[in-house]
């Protein structure tokens, strides 16, 4: 009886995400292009694991990568607590502000990408209108070789940080108000309780969150691919995005599962460190 | 509460400034793609921008539904997002329901599975995805596309509905079959309107993922008369010159969907939002 109720579940994720990720291992040992795809591939065995390591442009791309996750997640992670800190003091004004706070959280990336075109456009962009009202000079934010990732940045901490806020609120929420009780009756300053008691007690949710968004950030290309496409001069070509290109822009489908397969091991470990945290979450 | 009244609202300035940026640092860029959408062509590419349009104009909604695909697109997004979500409650409700109600073996291997494809992103599967598709004939086809996206949004259904069936006591259905009720009934009778709330949830984020997602789409529809919303959209951009003032409307129509939910199912989205990554 239990299995016909699993059987749709376990059949579908078999077919669309446990034997493509299975199928990859396999590509990934073949020289497989757009070129020989209909009369069959060589294979290679490591050769494309041995050409990833030797490849600058992938540890580019890691480099580049890192820039990513840790400017987002800074920007995401400081935003996104002192809101829910704040919502949580003040329900009358979270109760009006959330529902705008959480929108660009569930646009599409198409969307926030030409939203975020358009704000840093040269001409007709706001940002810069605001630049050359100030007396500034305009910025050619996308077209700039050291300003275009964190211009990624800047529009990923926008339609991230409303996750952070929302995990975050709903932690405070389950921190037992007879603790904040005590401690006032005890005497204690508004910062000696952050200090003693919401910190402590949200720091399960705070390892929980901050290792969610990592493998979200690193494996994120879709705003990248809207706005940059990896460019100028590779400046945003993260390990996301240069799998994405090496496969569909260049064709070299083998190649390109080398690299997603190594992305899959750095996300493997993220992943065990989520559970691990979160059995910890639980035990405590 | 030593201090006086004044001195609390001078403590509380920086909050509420802080506040105002967020909220202009929020609503500003979609303001901008709403202003521009309404603005007539020849104020879009005016120097220096208006802040406000001059003169409402609807010639670039009247251009976008008249002289490009975008209808075409809004009805395959629809086909392709209602099938996935249907698909996707289906497989997700019975699934769910035998994680809260019965004990089996491999029960814990399989709901760890579902954990891991949560975790780790159907991107890294979308090469050989490609491959399988275009084997099995399923490329240019809406309905593998619906398909696809069930590697999206299985895991994600499938643990929200979990916490919501766990919610619902056991009780009620022990009721209902001592009465005779038969497992499957129970199930469409007794657990299922109860799980009304939990349902619509799942319902709108299935909806929502398929509506906004791209990168699938983008690899698997290769024919123009097939492209969903978003990729339409993204054809106003391969053109030479971008029209802004038709994109920006494209765009509104785009999320429009989106902006529904928000006004009408705020409670859910917010459930929603947390359901799939707090409990596990």
């Amino acid at each position: 009886m239990p299995y016909a109720f699993v059987a749709p579940l376990a059949l579908a994720l078999l077919s669309v995400s446990v034997l493509p990720l299975l199928w990859d291992v396999w590509v990934s040992l073949q020289d497989l292009r757009t070129t020989n795809i209909l009369r069959g591939a060589p294979f290679v065995g490591l050769g494309n694991y041995v050409k990833l390591f030797h490849d600058p442009l992938f540890y580019h791309s890691l480099r580049v990568s890192l820039y990513f996750v840790v400017g987002s997640i800074l920007g995401q992670f400081m935003l996104g607590l002192l809101i829910a800190l704040i919502f949580h003091r003040m329900p009358a004004v979270a109760r009006w502000l959330r529902p705008v706070f959480i929108l660009p959280w569930i646009l599409s990336a198409i969307i926030v990408g030409y939203s975020w075109i358009w704000m840093y456009n040269y001409n007709f962009g706001l940002i810069n209108l605001a630049l050359r009202a100030v007396g500034l000079h305009p910025v050619r934010w996308l077209n700039d070789i050291s300003m275009a990732i964190w211009a990624l940045v800047i529009a990923n901490v926008w339609r991230g940080t409303p996750f952070t806020m929302l995990f975050l609120e709903a932690a405070l929420k389950n921190i037992p108000p007879e603790l904040y009780e005590a401690a006032y009756v005890d005497g204690a300053s508004g910062w000696q309780v952050f200090r003693h008691i919401t910190f402590p007690m949200l720091r399960p949710a705070v390892a929980i969150n901050l290792i969610l968004v990592t493998m979200w950030t690193f494996n994120l290309f879709d705003t990248i691919l809207v706005m940059t496409q990896g460019g100028p001069a590779n400046a945003t070509l993260t390990t996301a995005m240069y799998m994405y290109k090496i496969a569909f822009r260049y064709g070299l489908f083998g190649y390109g599962a080398a690299i997603a397969l190594v992305m899959l091991a750095i996300n493997g470990a993220m992943a065990l460190l989520y559970v691990r945290t979160v059995g910890k979450a639980a035990v405590s | 509460m030593r201090r006086t009244r004044g001195a609390r609202w001078l403590a509380l300035l920086p909050v509420y400034g802080f506040l105002l940026a967020y909220l202009l640092f929020t609503i500003v860029p979609v303001y901008w793609v709403f202003a521009t959408s309404f603005k007539p062509a020849q104020e879009v590419m005016s120097f220096p921008p208006t802040l406000l349009p001059h003169r409402l104009s609807l010639e670039n909604y009247v251009a976008v539904f008249t002289q490009t695909r975008l209808a075409r697109g809004v009805v395959n997004s629809l086909i392709v997002s209602s099938s996935a979500t249907l698909l996707a409650l289906f497989i997700a409700t019975l699934a769910a329901y035998a994680f809260t109600r019965f004990r089996f073996r491999g029960k814990g291997v399989l709901m760890g599975t579902v954990l891991g494809l949560y975790l780790i992103p159907p991107l890294i599967g979308i090469i050989p995805l490609f491959l399988l598709f275009s084997k099995l004939g399923l490329l240019n086809n809406l309905f593998g596309l619906a398909l696809a996206y069930q590697s999206l949004v299985l895991p994600l259904l499938t643990f929200m509905l979990k916490n919501y069936f766990e919610g619902i006591p056991v009780e009620v259905e022990e009721a209902a079959m001592i009465d005779g009720c038969s497992r499957v009934g129970v199930l469409r009778w007794v657990t299922l309107p109860l799980a009304l709330p939990g349902l619509a949830t799942a319902a709108i984020f299935a909806f929502i993922f398929s509506w906004n997602e791209f990168v699938m789409a983008l690899t698997l529809l290769l024919r123009e008369d097939l492209k969903t919303v978003q990729l339409v959209i993204m054809e106003f951009v391969k053109l030479h010159r971008i029209e802004w003032g038709q994109l920006t409307a494209a765009m509104v129509v785009g999320m429009a969907p989106v902006l529904l939910f928000i006004v009408f199912a705020q409670r859910y989205l917010i459930a929603g939002l947390l359901g799939g990554a707090t409990k596990s």
